[in-house]
């Protein structure tokens, strides 16, 4: 299979393919047979290049790049475009500048990077399967549940974290693997529980993308991947069901386009709404956006600092709750969530609890710790003291959203506008765990726990969020409910698809990067499974 | 030289009474620096050092705005038991009071705030 590069005449071909072999970093060019795989820089592309292909994929990031390896061998012609280049660019970052209402957020420039590998060229590499709970529909929880569970995206776990590099999966198993005393808790909402770590090779952490699968997406001869290339507007047909070209620009201020079979967008929540939603030539509202859902129900994790003081009575805690070991293979790390069974109890949402350093303790700290120890019979003699760290799962919210703000990027196109939301319901739900598990410590006569917020403004003082773009492109097998359905495609379209987790519908408090890269894979083995 | 009993058995003692006296000196004031009696005693003295005691019952008091030393005695004694098996309890059951954030058992966080506001009275 290939894909057809089709031009004015063939002068330009014999000076594309001049130009093209300039600009290859491997120059892998087979302009004879009208194929070409390995990178090519699109500023070298002669305008009104007209690319032909099985399948597009917009954005070269976790999503694009775990797709391409997928789709290797599969007998179709991929097209990767990824927006920058090998490296950072500021031209090219500031094309996710956008404004903000609402509650403060992260500018959306910092928050992402574009250039190939995307997001995983500044993440922290924790991974942690989400929990199951995490996919349920519960009647508590406006506009939860996933169109399938926890199952559907099992078999495509263990591919997931050999593409983040995160050794063997061991996760919650960890205590039955290697010598390691985690804290006695009892019975109650909260338990011990693992994350690992992405490591790309020796002690460096964590796996960047593009960086690391570079030379095998160069090896692979039914991809090609353009760079610098921007996706500036799907092309539909007139009854706006098919992508029938897509429209890409360099900021050097080439333009081409590409015809596509299929199109996967996989350039992050917030990309992936301002093109569909730029995208209103045909559909009025943007591409998939017949039900007002584009864009909507954003969402990252909220990071409120030292938001805790955890006392424990029997001594110091394992070295695996403070930091990142080298254990079983992997690198691990030990931290607290409420369990399945207490989120479905008290109607809260997931949580990550980790435990940050050691903290020292005021006069009433003090003297809570030996009133309490002494009441309770607990030997405090040893207590130590430590600084707690969370990042919790907010509720979906529609008005938590991306729409495109007057303003235009470099390319034109309208920038993307957040407005950020967090409820006092958010808040009161993870402070909840919290109670619970300060209950549980006391009841167990582990230690003891001081919550530091309690208002909103004491909340939202200090509070940083995870990068973790989420929502905006929503999964549900409804089309009112959601933007795309249980593999991705947009509703009421035949041949867009988004990967990433935009589809999220929620989120629970795992980090995003491997549980969207195992839901890629199951989208690539749906689009492998299509008819040609 | 042949060593006698009486002058090790004398010094034996003497250290004793040394190490009685020192302790006497060391423990004197705090034994002797009874606060004043109050109705509350029987729950109050079911608590660890006094002073400690208070300043977990001042931050309690803090977030009480209605509070009456009295009425929660009343509500303590109502329930059968020690003050460790009512805070056992208020464990077990999440019956828990915060303190300046700190989690505690809601029967110990009374009695904390019940001995606080008689100190305060009292002074």
């Amino acid at each position: 299979m290939r894909h057809r590069i089709l031009f004015a005449g063939g002068a330009v071909l014999f000076w594309a393919c001049l130009l093209w072999a300039g600009g290859q970093t491997q120059p892998d060019i087979l302009c004879g047979e009208h194929r070409v795989s390995g990178f090519v820089d699109a500023r070298r592309l002669p305008p009104g290049t007209v690319l032909e292909t099985d399948i597009l994929l917009i954005g070269g990031g976790p999503v694009g790049i775990s797709l391409a390896l997928a789709l290797k061998d599969s007998g179709r012609s991929v097209i990767l475009l990824e927006s920058g280049g090998m490296e950072f660019e500021a031209a090219t970052q500031a094309l996710y500048e956008g404004p903000e209402t609402g509650t403060p957020y992260l500018p959306l420039n910092a928050s992402r990077m574009r250039f190939l590998g995307g997001s995983t060229n500044h993440w922290g590499g924790w991974c942690r399967p989400l929990d199951r709970i995490d996919f349920e529909a519960r009647d508590w929880l406006a506009h939860s549940g996933w169109p399938f569970g926890r199952d559907a995206l099992e078999p495509y776990y263990a591919r997931a974290q050999e593409l983040v590099e995160a050794g063997p999966f061991v996760y919650d198993a960890a205590p039955t693997r290697i010598p390691v005393t985690t804290l006695g808790m009892g019975a109650g909402g909260l338990e011990t529980v693992w994350f690992q770590f992405s490591k790309m090779r020796g002690s460096v952490l964590p796996t960047h993308f593009g960086e690391r699968y570079a030379d095998e997406l160069k090896q692979i001869s039914n991809l090609t991947v353009y760079t610098h290339a921007n996706a500036t507007a799907l092309r539909l047909t007139p009854d706006a069901k098919h992508v029938h070209r897509v429209e890409v620009a360099t900021l050097s201020g080439v333009k081409f386009s590409v015809s596509p079979k299929l199109v996967v967008l996989g350039a992050g929540a917030v990309e992936n709404a301002r093109l569909m939603l730029a995208s209103n030539d045909v559909a009025a509202s943007g591409v998939g956006n017949g039900h007002d859902l584009v864009g909507r129900y954003f969402s990252d994790h909220p990071i409120p600092g030292n938001n805790a003081t955890l006392v424990t009575f029997g001594g110091k805690l394992s070295p695996f709750y403070l930091g990142t070991q080298s254990a079983a293979g992997a690198r691990i790390r030990a931290a607290f969530a409420p369990t399945d069974r207490f989120r479905r109890a008290k109607k809260v949402l997931g949580a990550l609890i980790t435990v940050d350093g050691g903290a020292k303790l005021d006069a009433l700290g003090q003297a809570a710790v030996e009133v309490v120890a002494t009441s309770l019979g607990a030997d405090a003699r040893k207590a130590h003291a430590y600084t707690i760290g969370c990042g919790f799962e907010p509720a979906p919210d529609p008005e938590r959203r991306i729409t495109l703000a007057a303003e235009r990027d470099a390319l034109g196109m309208p920038r993307a506008q957040l407005n950020n939301t967090i409820s006092d319901d958010d808040f009161a739900r993870y402070r909840a765990t919290l109670e619970e598990w300060g209950r549980q410590l006391l009841a167990s006569g582990a230690g003891m726990l001081r919550i530091h917020h309690a208002t909103r403004a004491e909340w939202l003082e200090g509070l940083d969020w995870a990068n973790h773009h989420m929502g905006t492109t929503r999964m549900h097998d409804d089309a009112t409910r959601g933007v795309v359905d249980a593999n991705g495609l947009v509703h009421g379209m035949g041949n867009l698809f988004i990967g990433g987790s935009g589809l999220f519908p929620t989120y629970g408090a795992s980090n995003p990067t491997m549980n969207l890269v195992a839901l890629t894979l199951r989208l690539a083995d749906h689009l492998k499974g299509l008819k040609p | 030289m042949k060593l006698t009993r009486r002058p090790v058995v004398v010094s034996a003692l003497a250290l004793i009474g040394l190490g009685v006296a020192g302790g006497i000196a060391v423990e004197a004031p705090r034994l002797l620096r009874r606060r004043a009696r109050t109705p509350f005693d029987d729950i109050t003295d079911q608590l660890p050092r006094e002073d400690v005691a208070v300043t977990v019952g001042k931050a309690v008091l803090a977030d009480q705005h209605d509070f009456g030393a009295t009425k929660t005695a009343n509500v303590l004694r109502a329930r059968s038991g020690s003050l460790v098996r009512m805070a056992r309890e208020d464990c077990a059951h999440g019956q828990m009071l915060e303190a300046g954030g700190w989690v505690l058992p809601q029967s110990l966080a009374l009695a904390c705030a019940v001995l606080a506001d008689q100190a305060g009275s009292a002074g």
